[in-house]
């Protein structure tokens, strides 16, 4: 009889993760990908440096006064990528003890630096799946992490690639429904990052159609009084943050569904070898 | 208090999209998650009346100005 031998992990996952929060790619170098690591390095750094020189720096200068201190950014989807948060934050800080007018591509380079945190946060929930994947076994291409991306990207999205339309479809309904409902009620006003710093944070989580329609809407000056501003603020901001745990739901069935299939394989792989 | 209504349906509506949100994320299928919604609005319906009553009571003994 032979007993079911267990194969070697590449690496930590908790060091996987780790090590990618801080440096987009590290995980993966220690993993001994490192063509992976240089190609995650490039993109998600180069998206941050983008936004960095887009908006000159100031994203952190959108905060009040009152609201300057050492934890509050850390609220920002900047985070998920934690080294250029840190450089960012040495280097810019919140800026001038003087107001000075945000440059015009202000808007573009601070989505830019959001989506590099975004995007972190998925290289490392694949970083965590490489680490416990055997050394032997190629990385698969359906991975969790893309679905979780798409997930983010369009609500809804990620549901749809994993064969669940039904349920793609009402989340895309329900969650991009809040977003633009939530819009018209504040005329706009819920998505300006300079007078919502931290909802508009949570409108982002909605991905493309929270920045389109700051696109779309975002630039609008507030001329009378909006009734339902906060509501419309606050449903907006729920819509987007909804969205995390549709995020997670698609991750946890892509993580299953590719638990499921290695068992199936390696239980076949041993039936061969016994017999 | 002439625009209870719209408040009142804003919140319903926010109140069915966590529902749905949470019936997913916990159930894998659709048809028992989707069973699951009424339940699971009732709770969420009831559990936030009772977080605003206590916060009522809250204000009336603690903040409330003559």
């Amino acid at each position: 009889m032979s007993s079911p031998s267990r194969t070697p992990q590449a690496g930590a996952p908790g060091a996987a993760v780790l090590l990618t929060w801080f440096v987009p790619g590290a995980g993966h170098l220690y993993l001994g990908r490192p063509l992976f690591a240089l190609v995650a390095f490039a993109v998600v750094e180069g998206l941050y440096l983008l936004g960095l020189d887009l908006s000159g720096g100031m994203g952190f200068e959108f905060l009040q006064e009152e609201l300057r201190g050492p934890f509050t950014p850390a609220l920002a989807p900047e985070t998920g990528n934690l080294g250029g948060f840190l450089w960012q934050m040495r280097e810019y800080g919140f800026g001038m003890p003087f107001p000075r007018a945000f440059p015009e591509t202000m808007g573009l380079g601070v989505a830019l630096t959001s989506a590099s945190g975004v995007l972190n946060a998925c290289l490392m929930v694949q970083a965590n799946l490489d680490a416990r994947r055997p050394r032997t076994e190629r990385p698969s291409l359906r991975s969790p992490a893309l679905a979780v991306l798409l997930a983010w990207l369009v609500p809804g999205l990620g549901h749809l690639v994993q064969g669940r339309r039904l349920r793609g479809a009402m989340v895309f309904l329900m969650l991009v429904g809040m977003l633009t409902l939530g819009t018209a009620l504040a005329h706009g006003a819920n998505l300006s990052r300079e007078m919502h710093f931290f909802y508009w944070g949570g409108q982002f989580m909605a991905g493309l159609p929270a920045m389109v329609l700051e696109g779309l809407h975002g630039d609008q000056r507030v001329q009378s009084f909006i009734p339902y501003a906060e509501a419309g603020l606050v449903i907006a901001s729920v819509g987007g943050m909804l969205n995390v745990m549709a995020m997670l739901d698609v991750f946890g069935y892509s993580e299953d569904r590719l638990a499921t299939s290695a068992s199936g394989t390696r239980a076949t792989a041993e039936m061969e070898v016994t017999a | 208090m002439k625009d209870l209504p719209v408040h009142l349906a804003l919140f319903a509506l926010v109140s069915s999209a966590i529902a749905l949100l949470g019936a997913f994320y916990t159930q894998v299928e659709d048809a028992p998650a989707l069973r699951s919604l009424p339940r699971r609005l009732l709770a969420f319906f009831l559990g936030c009346g009772i977080l605003g009553l206590v916060l009522l009571v809250m204000e009336h003994t603690f903040a409330s100005v003559d």
